[in-house]
């Protein structure tokens, strides 16, 4: 088995060839399903109303035809990212294209959507085409069978940082000790043939959480070392088997199962790989590249840890929650009425978001008190601009975390569509969760 | 010793849910089972039976028209509605199959369109709209726009009455054999939909708890919210009997909830079962209370019932399917 020692050159680049090319693949299966099933209409086209993210209002789906060509361009970048054809332009073009649709509303918000973004944003700096690909068979010049050994590490810490943060998001008293949400997941799938009957079982819950919150923990750690390494890859495929069998994520656990190669020995896939008569790529890292890795790691490290300092705040009303890799983590639920009052007319009436929203839009509206505050903005708006000026919006709104009782998050008597203060949140309860710690 | 008291206790559970999944059903199939055993079949025979009460009643009401017949076939109509309405969370199965549901729940009736019928009636009833027949129908012939009973009687009598109470035969019968049809599929051996409900475990279960949910929201919103606080845009109902009937529909749920839905509920999370089981005493209470059939919106009695609607709609929209893990009216893409 190769080391780092007997190949002074460089780093192989084949590792990183087999990452891109799993990476292409899998999104342009991504876009294409997004297609077949009918997202593009339903997330972007037929509603009325996105929810932008703060600073970035100004992204607007294209009209009609054009949201479904920009998901087929981005599939066909996917595909060259796969193929290494014209692969810089293609995961420029990809990132940026996926990126943009990510941004265009946010109840769309995925974890793994951020870490699909994450990951096409880094490859766009990586010199993943100069083997195998069709731009290194074009131009023999391109090709190079070694390279630097940072894209890889890079790449390898966007994963580990993913496992990592999940698993300490886990470390928590609903997770551990409650089994919640698992305990309402699981029950759930309980029609699923031969495991099903076990899902219902509280012992089972506990044991996913506890097991969960160990996988996710130690898995990079456990990939990185020679010794574990198969019995972690194993594990990995095996976990994210399960989860995709059990709970809809779409594309995420082939993302991580493609992640977890990356943690293989640097000479994998080819265990003698030939010796190129070619010199390592000048890929070089320059001092300012260095410098945007750092901060990057940086940025990776303090975003998930901004929740720490919110407690179960964070879970209540959601703030810390996004680009935190707070993975599947609580069963949350809210539904919320809408009241315009006109004091000048005296007039009061009840505005459905129905009319508006998409059920998917309205449902994840309903549970998150900040997407709540900016439609009541938004129904404010619409009001002026049907000239009645005054009008203010209040709404009352109810959220269930993990089983608890529903309680009101937002101050009902709060005209949401005036200047707020910090109390329009109203606190979350503070009592045990319904459940007890019991096996049975 | 301690240290082995952890495993040993691990190793109970796990041998004492092995042999409860060797048991044939899961919790949720029991769950769902007796909601047809216990909720649907009979709920749909109690149906069977008032709208041929119904029916009779109407006949005799047509072959001699008078005061007391008209009382009876009255009193028919509301024992049939009641029971309408408390399966009116539960449109599953063989009643959404084809236009059955709208026979029973179909409360926008066009007194034109009835007329027109009454005038002509159809060759057959099938190719009659819901806006001219089923329960609402024969509600507007007997009630007629909650005229005084000597109109309505006089409606119905002498040979000008004659078309009137010959459609209003047609269309109860008509009732009564739909219902019979509709029990009997929830009878054994059931009908094919019966048994898609009975076997469809989650997804029936999604299907049941979205029910229960939009109608929860119909009750706290349309009819008790409207009631004490009118919006500009809200048309309250002033149908005198419409409190026994909404009465009779949260009764309706509660049935469910005691028929099978409260014990899987239970089994996931007690603490909400018990509180379901309160909101639901203390809202049928409430209601029981509402006799007026159009009370002062600032009625205690009202403000109480509506307040008591609101708790129970939170605890049907929210809590509830986030415990059964029932997604409502959701348009599923992946999610994390």
């Amino acid at each position: 088995m190769a080391t780092e020692r007997d190949t002074p050159a460089g780093f192989p680049l084949h590792s990183l060839a087999v990452f891109r090319i799993a990476f292409g693949l899998l999104m342009t299966v991504a876009m294409l399903r997004f297609m077949a099933r009918g997202w593009v209409d339903e997330l972007f086209l037929q509603p009325e109303f996105h929810f932008p993210y703060p600073g970035f209002g100004w992204i607007r789906p294209w009209p009609g035809g054009w949201m479904h060509l920009h998901v087929a361009t981005v599939a066909a970048a996917a595909l060259g990212v796969a193929l290494g054809f014209h692969y810089r332009a293609c995961i420029v073009l990809f990132f940026a294209g996926f990126t943009y649709l990510e941004l265009i509303d946010r109840t769309t918000y995925l974890n793994h959507y951020y870490l699909v973004s994450l990951v096409a944003g880094l490859l766009a700096f990586m010199p993943a085409h100069r083997v195998w690909s069709l731009d290194a068979r074009r131009r023999p010049t391109l090709a190079r069978a070694t390279g630097p050994a940072w894209p890889v590490r890079l790449l390898r810490f966007q994963f580990a940082v993913v496992y990592f943060f999940a698993g300490v998001a886990k470390l928590d008293a609903d997770w551990l000790f409650e089994a919640q949400p698992l305990r309402i997941w699981l029950a759930a799938r309980s029609d699923l043939p031969w495991i099903g009957p076990w899902l219902e079982h509280v012992p089972v819950a506990y044991a996913a959480s506890w097991t969960g919150a160990a996988f996710d923990l130690s898995a990079p750690f456990l990939l990185l070392w020679r010794r574990t390494r198969p019995f972690a890859f194993a594990a990995v495929v095996g976990f994210h088997l399960f989860t995709a069998l059990l709970f809809p994520i779409g594309m995420f656990p082939w993302i991580m199962i493609a992640g977890a190669t990356l943690f293989f020995p640097r000479d994998w896939p080819l265990r003698n790989p030939p010796r190129s008569p070619l010199p390592p790529t000048t890929d070089k890292l320059p001092a300012w590249g260095m410098a945007l890795i750092c901060l990057h790691v940086v940025i990776q490290l303090a975003l998930p840890l901004r929740g720490s300092f919110i407690g179960n705040k964070g879970a209540w009303c959601g703030s810390g929650f996004d680009w935190s890799w707070k993975v599947m983590l609580v069963e949350k639920r809210g539904s919320v009425s809408f009241f315009a009052h006109d004091p000048s007319r005296g007039r009061r009436w009840r505005i459905d978001p129905a009319d508006t929203l998409t059920p998917r839009q309205a449902q994840m509206m309903a549970q998150d008190p900040r997407l709540i505050r900016d439609f009541a903005r938004h129904l404010a708006a619409v009001q002026r601009e049907r000239r009645h000026g005054g009008v203010e919006i209040r709404a009352d709104a109810f959220v269930t975390l993990n089983g608890r009782p529903s309680r009101r998050i937002i101050d009902p008597r709060v005209n949401l569509a005036g200047p707020l203060d910090p109390g329009w949140i109203l606190p979350p309860p503070d009592e045990p969760l319904a459940g007890r710690l019991s096996l049975r | 010793m301690n240290l082995l008291r952890p495993p040993l206790c691990l190793l109970l559970s796990a041998l004492t849910c092995a042999a409860e999944v060797k048991e044939a059903r899961t919790a949720k199939e029991r769950a769902i089972h007796a909601v047809a055993g216990k909720f649907a079949a009979p709920g749909y025979a109690t149906l069977a039976e008032k709208c041929r009460l119904l029916a009779d009643a109407a006949e005799a009401l047509a072959e001699a028209p008078d005061a007391a017949r008209l009382e009876k076939s009255r009193a028919c109509w509301l024992a049939a509605a009641i029971a309408a309405r408390e399966l009116e969370c539960f449109k599953i199965g063989p009643v959404a199959d084809g236009s059955d549901a709208s026979l029973f729940y179909f409360e926008a009736v066009r007194p034109a369109s009835i007329e027109r019928a009454v005038a002509n009636p159809p060759a057959e009833l099938h190719d009659l709209g819901a806006a001219a027949k089923g329960l609402h129908g024969i509600e507007y012939l007997l009630f007629h726009a909650d005229k005084d009973d000597a109109a309505v009687l006089a409606g119905l009598s002498g040979e000008s009455g004659k078309k009137r109470r010959n459609y209003l035969s047609l269309i109860s019968r008509e009732l009564a054999d739909r219902s019979a049809h509709l029990a009997k599929s929830w009878q054994e051996p059931r009908a094919a939909s019966a048994l898609r409900f009975i076997n469809g475990g989650q997804e029936s279960l999604n299907t049941l708890v979205n029910q229960i949910a939009a109608l929860s929201e119909t009750i706290a919103v349309d009819r008790l919210e409207a009631r004490i606080a009118p919006l500009d845009d809200a048309e309250p109902d002033e149908n005198p009997r419409a409190w026994q009937l909404l009465h009779a529909s949260v009764n309706g749920i509660h049935k469910v909830h005691l028929g099978g839905l409260g014990d899987y509920t239970r089994h996931l999370n007690a603490p909400l079962a018990d509180l379901l089981d309160r909101r639901f005493t203390s809202a049928l209470d409430r209601l029981a209370a509402l006799r007026q059939p159009g009370p002062d919106p600032q009625a205690p009695a009202l403000m109480e019932a509506a307040r008591e609607g609101f708790e129970l709609n939170v605890l049907l929209r929210n809590d509830l399917p986030s415990t059964l893990g029932v997604t409502l009216t959701f348009i599923s893409t992946d999610g994390d």
